[in-house]
């Protein structure tokens, strides 16, 4: 929302030159988030008004003029203009101290003598009126050396002044100061004037035939763009509906400045005795008085307004509303100024042709009922939609947006103006339903005081009146009133201790109450505690406890004055989790090893996996999903690592990720979804999952991450168990190499070596190969971790023996250590791998294992003799069993 | 003999250093270590002949003796064989031992959470796919507050909970991905009751397009604190404490008014904006971009937990009161290193990931 200083000036006195930085600062920490701020005249930046002292014709453009322009003193910083040749026609009496500059220019109406809005180098303009703005630069053109512009309306948003100018042949126009200075209804003039005097025409343009405009007079001084333009956050005011308006801001700026708030007009005496009440022509009728309970309708006959006052456009367009047409205008600018949404229809387009009544209705939509809102577009209804309807049709969405069949228009000559307070959840569902969001729903849905209608009405009025030209010609024929009992706001009893321990320090009592009464809360002090009653503008919702209070009071002390105090806490360690401990020892581990951790979003399209077994079944589903192929949540890690692998593929020869986090399995979980409720949210997991992928063999991959499951789990704290699944097809694994984890006896997660399918769709080279590995966190934190004991370290020494042999490809590892441990004696201590050789010297279908066996007895030094002993009994079984032959 | 042995032993490394040649070392080495008639190998046979005692004393010391002459030897012998031959350039660059990295953002909540440990908080969890009862309604917005449309929201159905929409139509109870990390206060006081220390790091969703400053994934950091008389100055002092560690001393706070529905009084904390020095302006007069001329950067949403939060946590909120604090780890990320972009911290690439380390 856009707030305009010299509209706020209407309400509150604030010092003339009042730093915008400081009220923004100052409106920040006490009342609503400014989001930036812009001085009107930061638009106007380095540009002046000029006089054309002299022309002459392009010399390489027929249709072009090279101007002499007088800019009297004006001076850019950084910049010299040089001095002319051109001589200027000496009818001009030019004083010395005058800067003169060349600029070229096409605007057909450009005469000697006229004032013009000039726009020196770095300024902004829209060339041509068209596009963003551009900033302005000495330039060539066409040969000619240029310093400026000579702009029309359209280049510096001054469009209202060119429009209202008279074209002169056919082509680009300029704008001419004059002229706009001769003719002040189309010129506003800021806060130079005071409010009567700008609404008093006749005095105004009194004023402005005495003003000179003089060559090198800032343009933005010389329109009387000297406001100040707020942006407000609009979430910062979800929760208060008096702040959507000039005068809400205001009330709060009177109270951060200490200063006095200028109070609305009352409306019934200053407003309704100068209108006849003349007999009712139009009834109102509210069929629903919880989702409306207020509805004043007033009848206005003969309304002439030619244009909205030049003001008021002014302000509007400040802040960014565009000016439509008077009644509009005046609508908007009461909703912008109170905050009360207003609703104008056209008696005429509403009117029974029987009876010759208005009948306003406030009902429920039928369901398939259409309307055509102001927007252009047709809406179907239904009950669920509160509408303003006439003797037949709606003709209007309650609160949200007009009917187009009912609205205003040039010819419009007596009206029904609506001020109502509407029910703000009914207003957000409609507007939500229809997805239609306006300033009137966004306001209504804040939950409008009741007490507002009336005294909108009354602005409404009071501006038709000063904006007619002849105000005698039209008439309120008669205001109604339709509303239940307005509940009075509730006093909320609190007493001051609790303020001070809530806001946790000592504060002054006489402006603690000062601050609640400048925001119009009324306070009675009784011996134990205050019974503060908030204005009817924040009783709608927005405060009703102790607790608000203590806000209201906080953020007008200022919170950054509370003084610090820590909180103090007894001497004892928190619990930690298993989790945080797993999280922490598990990805040290991994980042140690070389493992990248990355994240992903869990959103993924399962068919691109499925062709993979991967992801299939049942998911968790996005009901609103952006990308609707994205809109199931993954059931594993894996696709996301597996993307990694096809991102990073040409990043680097070998690639190691993991990622931790949930997964989404679509089977009740351990959480409720209320405490002691049966129901449960889905599975989600906390899982670990990795991706290896680097230029080795199957085998040698799966040795890599079944040791790398070991290795994670021991960081951890867990011993581990690996068991080859039976073999089954997976069309993502490799037949053979799926295998599951277990510690203690618990299943918590598996691994393999991805199938060549899965490696030809990633792209990766045939040399490489990848390898997976998932461990469920959520059961892995469920077992307790193994105990370790300390082994005494050996007293004698060992004897080592290595072992080389051949045998088929057939018997396996698993079978050969088997062997050698049935064979040998206790005395063998340790039986480890160190090669495996396939080729050269080796027959086809047999493989070379190379082992070093360990011997050590617990009491005594081994000798050679005994360990030789022990190796000739493992031979001769390894060749009994395996046909193996010893390599020597 | 022990003497005889110490004795070798001063001579032999004598010898090995003097050694000028492979075929001089060749001849120290069977003078004193030579298997026959090798001088510290006289010695050693001469053990059968001493007490059992002496022999378990001095027998393994011999040993490791001659495999450490042994030892001298082959060194000497390679420096002899190899002496001037070997050329270092010192110039090629260093090989580095092959690591990765955390996640940037795995990294910096790390750093929170030690923070808050070490003041005595417990790191709390909860769903990420969350019932609206937890998301919304125990956190003061039912299903009417405008409030609800501040957070654009990802609902979630299973095929159990899509039938039952289906019935139920509109009044069926949703699921959410949850909006904020807020629902865990809530889980946090019916776990661990009060007093209550907390801070909850976790992934929240928005229903948003993503663009390089909006993510609809991100990861929320929210702190709680429940006690007898928690109060405003517990929470200003609390974050400018934690402001301090993070930012270290030269980085301001400010705090102002906010509307959260789940506090009361709620506020904001801004941080000083370090591209401008808090001035709104840089150097050539120009309004500053980052903080749109105000100075300051918002950081994190605060105020003192609403009662009717307390209560639907299960705690008195006459008896106690609480305050919680929520922000973006994201936003610190990407402030550290200057990222532009959101979407970077979701993508896996490594040529950002090896950056942030």
């Amino acid at each position: 929302m856009k707030i305009s200083l010299n509209w706020l000036r209407d309400f509150v006195t604030l010092p003339h030159d009042v730093d915008p930085r400081d009220l923004a600062d100052r409106l920040s920490l006490s009342v609503v988030e400014i989001e930036g701020w812009e001085r009107e005249a930061d638009r106007f930046a380095n540009m002046v008004v000029g006089k054309v002292i002299g022309m002459e014709r392009h010399p390489n453009a027929d249709r072009l003029q090279v101007c002499l322009v007088d800019i009297g003193s004006a001076k850019i910083s950084n910049f010299q203009f040089p001095i002319s040749k051109q001589i200027p026609n000496p009818k001009f009496k030019i004083p010395y101290s005058h800067t003169i500059v060349e600029i070229v220019c096409g605007g057909k109406n450009v005469r000697e003598g006229m004032l013009v809005a000039t726009a020196l180098p770095g300024a902004w303009v829209r060339w041509h009126g068209e596009g963003d703005l551009v900033e302005l630069k000495e330039a060539e053109v066409r040969g000619v050396k240029n310093f400026g512009m000579i702009c029309s309306g359209e280049e510096i948003g001054l469009d209202d002044l060119q429009a209202a100018q008279p074209k002169v042949g056919e082509g680009p126009q300029i704008l001419d100061l004059g002229f706009s200075f001769r003719s002040p209804s189309t010129i506003s003039f800021g806060s130079r004037f005071s409010n009567s005097i700008r609404q008093n025409p006749q005095k105004l343009r009194g004023l402005i035939q005495e003003k000179k405009l003089t060559p090198g007079m800032p343009l933005a001084h010389v329109l009387g763009k000297d406001d100040v333009i707020f942006e407000i956050s609009n979430v910062s005011l979800s929760n208060r509906p008096d702040l959507w308006s000039h005068y809400g801001i205001a009330r709060e700026i009177a109270v951060v400045y200490g200063r006095k708030l200028r109070l609305l007009q009352n409306p019934k005496q200053s407003i309704h005795s100068k209108f006849q009440i003349l007999d009712s022509k139009f009834s109102i009728r509210v069929e629903d008085k919880r989702l409306c309970p207020r509805y004043i309708g007033t009848l206005v006959e003969n309304v002439h307004i030619v244009e909205t006052p030049a003001w008021m456009k002014h302000r509007l367009s400040a802040i960014g509303q565009r000016p439509i047409s008077p009644l509009v205008d005046i609508s908007n600018y009461v909703m912008f100024e109170v905050g009360q949404p207003v609703h104008i229809f056209d008696k005429s387009k509403i009117q029974n042709p029987k009876s010759k009544m208005s009948e306003v209705v406030v009902r429920k939509a039928m369901r398939g009922e259409r309307m055509k809102t102001l927007d252009g577009m047709t809406r179907i209804l239904d009950e669920e939609i509160l509408v303003i309807a006439d003797h037949e049709k709606p003709i209007a969405l309650a609160g949200v947006m007009g009917g187009e069949g009912s609205g205003v228009s040039a010819k419009t000559d007596s009206i029904i103006i609506e001020c109502a307070t509407f029910d703000p959840v009914s207003v957000r569902t409609t507007s939500a339903r229809l997805g239609l969001k306006t300033d009137a729903s966004q306001r209504f849905e804040k939950s409008l005081d009741p007490h507002l209608p009336p005294k909108a009405v009354a602005r409404v009025l009071q501006l038709i009146q000063e904006s007619s030209a002849d105000a005698s010609g039209f008439a309120a024929t008669g205001t109604v009133d339709v509303h239940a009992p307005l509940p009075a706001p509730k006093s909320i009893p609190v007493s001051f201790e609790f303020i001070e321990r809530r806001i946790g320090m000592k504060l002054p009592k006489g402006y603690t109450k000062k601050i609640l009464q400048g925001l119009g809360f009324s306070v009675k002090e009784t011996a134990k505690v205050w019974n503060v009653t908030p204005p009817s503008w924040r009783a709608t919702r927005d405060v009703s406890l102790p607790e608000d209070i203590v806000e209201e009071i906080g953020r007008h002390l200022d919170y950054n004055t509370i003084l610090d105090a820590l909180p103090s806490f007894p001497i004892m360690p928190p619990p930690v989790s298993a989790h945080h401990n797993l999280e922490r020892a598990m990805k040290r581990f991994l980042t140690g090893a070389g493992f990248f951790e990355v994240a992903h979003k869990p959103f993924l399209d399962p068919a691109t996996w499925e062709k993979f077994g991967l992801e299939k079944g049942a998911h968790v589903e996005v009901v609103n999903p952006i990308d609707p192929h994205a809109r199931y949540l993954r059931q594993s890690l894996m696709p996301g690592l597996f993307d990694d692998v096809r991102l990073n593929k040409n990043q680097s020869a070998s690639l190691a990720f993991f990622e931790w986090g949930r997964i989404f399995i679509p089977r009740a979980g351990e959480f409720a979804v209320k405490k002691n409720a049966k129901k449960r949210l889905p599975h989600q997991p906390i899982t670990l999952s990795l991706v290896v992928c680097d230029a080795v063999g199957q085998e040698e991959m799966l040795r890599r991450v079944k040791g790398l499951a070991a290795a994670v789990l021991q960081a951890a704290g867990y011993s581990t168990k690996l068991t080859i699944a039976e073999d089954q097809q997976h069309p993502a694994f490799q037949k053979g190499t799926v295998f599951s984890v277990a510690t203690q006896g618990v299943p918590v997660g598996g691994g393999a070596v991805t199938s060549a399918l899965l490696k030809a769709d990633l792209g990766v080279t045939v040399k490489h190969n990848i390898a997976v590995l998932s461990i469920d966190i959520d059961t892995l934190a469920g077992v307790s971790q193994m105990f370790k004991k300390f082994i005494p370290l050996p007293e004698f020494p060992a004897v080592e023996r290595d072992l080389a042999i051949v045998i088929g490809e057939n018997v396996t590892y698993e079978e050969v250590e088997k062997t050698i441990r049935g064979a040998a004696s206790d005395l063998l201590e340790s039986v480890a791998l160190f090669d495996i050789f396939r080729g050269r010297g080796i027959p086809q279908e047999h493989k070379s294992l190379a082992f070093h066996l360990s011997f050590r007895s617990p009491v005594r030094t081994l000798t050679s003799k005994e360990a030789d002993e022990e190796m000739q009994r493992i031979i001769a079984q390894l060749q009994k069993n395996h046909a193996a032959k010893v390599r020597e | 003999m022990e003497d005889e042995i110490e004795k070798i032993e001063k001579e032999t490394v004598a010898a090995i250093e003097a050694a000028s040649s492979a075929s001089e070392l060749h001849r120290v080495r069977v003078q004193y270590l030579g298997r026959s008639n090798g001088a510290l190998t006289l010695v050693l046979r001469k053990l059968g002949s001493v007490s059992l005692e002496e022999r378990k004393k001095i027998g393994p010391a011999a040993q490791a003796l001659k495999e450490k002459l042994e030892q001298l030897c082959d060194v000497r012998e390679s420096q002899l064989l190899k002496e001037g031959s070997e050329v270092i350039d010192n110039t090629l660059p260093p090989l580095a031992p092959k690591t990765g990295h955390l996640h940037p953002l795995t990294h910096v909540r790390w750093q929170l959470e030690d923070l808050f440990t070490r003041m005595g908080f417990i790191i709390a969890d909860g769903p990420e796919v969350e019932s609206e009862w937890y998301n919304f309604d125990a956190l003061n917005m039912p299903s009417w507050h405008p409030a609800r449309d501040m957070q654009d929201t990802f609902y979630v159905e299973t095929q159990n909970s899509k039938l039952k929409t289906q019935k139920l139509g509109a009044a069926a109870p949703r699921l959410v991905l949850r909006t904020h990390t807020s629902p865990v206060q809530i889980r946090a006081m019916e776990k661990f009751g009060v007093p209550l220390r907390c801070i909850i790091p976790g992934v929240c969703y928005r229903n948003e397009a993503t663009d390089a400053r909006h993510e609809n994934s991100f990861w929320q950091i929210e702190g709680l604190v429940i006690d007898r008389d928690i109060s405003m100055a517990h929470l200003n002092a609390t974050v400018r404490m934690f402001l301090k560690e993070l930012f270290g001393a030269q980085v301001e706070a400010r705090v102002r008014p906010g509307f959260f529905p789940f506090t009361e009084p709620s506020v904001e904390y801004d941080i000083s904006c370090q591209i401008c020095g808090k001035k709104g302006v840089i150097q050539n007069g120009a309004r500053c971009r980052v903080c749109k001329g105000t100075g300051w950067l918002e950081f994190m949403g605060a105020g003192l937990v609403h009662p009717t939060v307390l209560k639907n946590g299960g705690v008195d909120p006459k008896k106690y009161s609480g305050f919680a604090f929520g922000f973006g780890p994201a936003r610190l990320v990407m402030m550290k290193y200057g990222i532009d972009d959101n979407r970077l911290f979701w993508s896996g690439d490594l040529r950002f990931l090896t950056q942030c380390t």
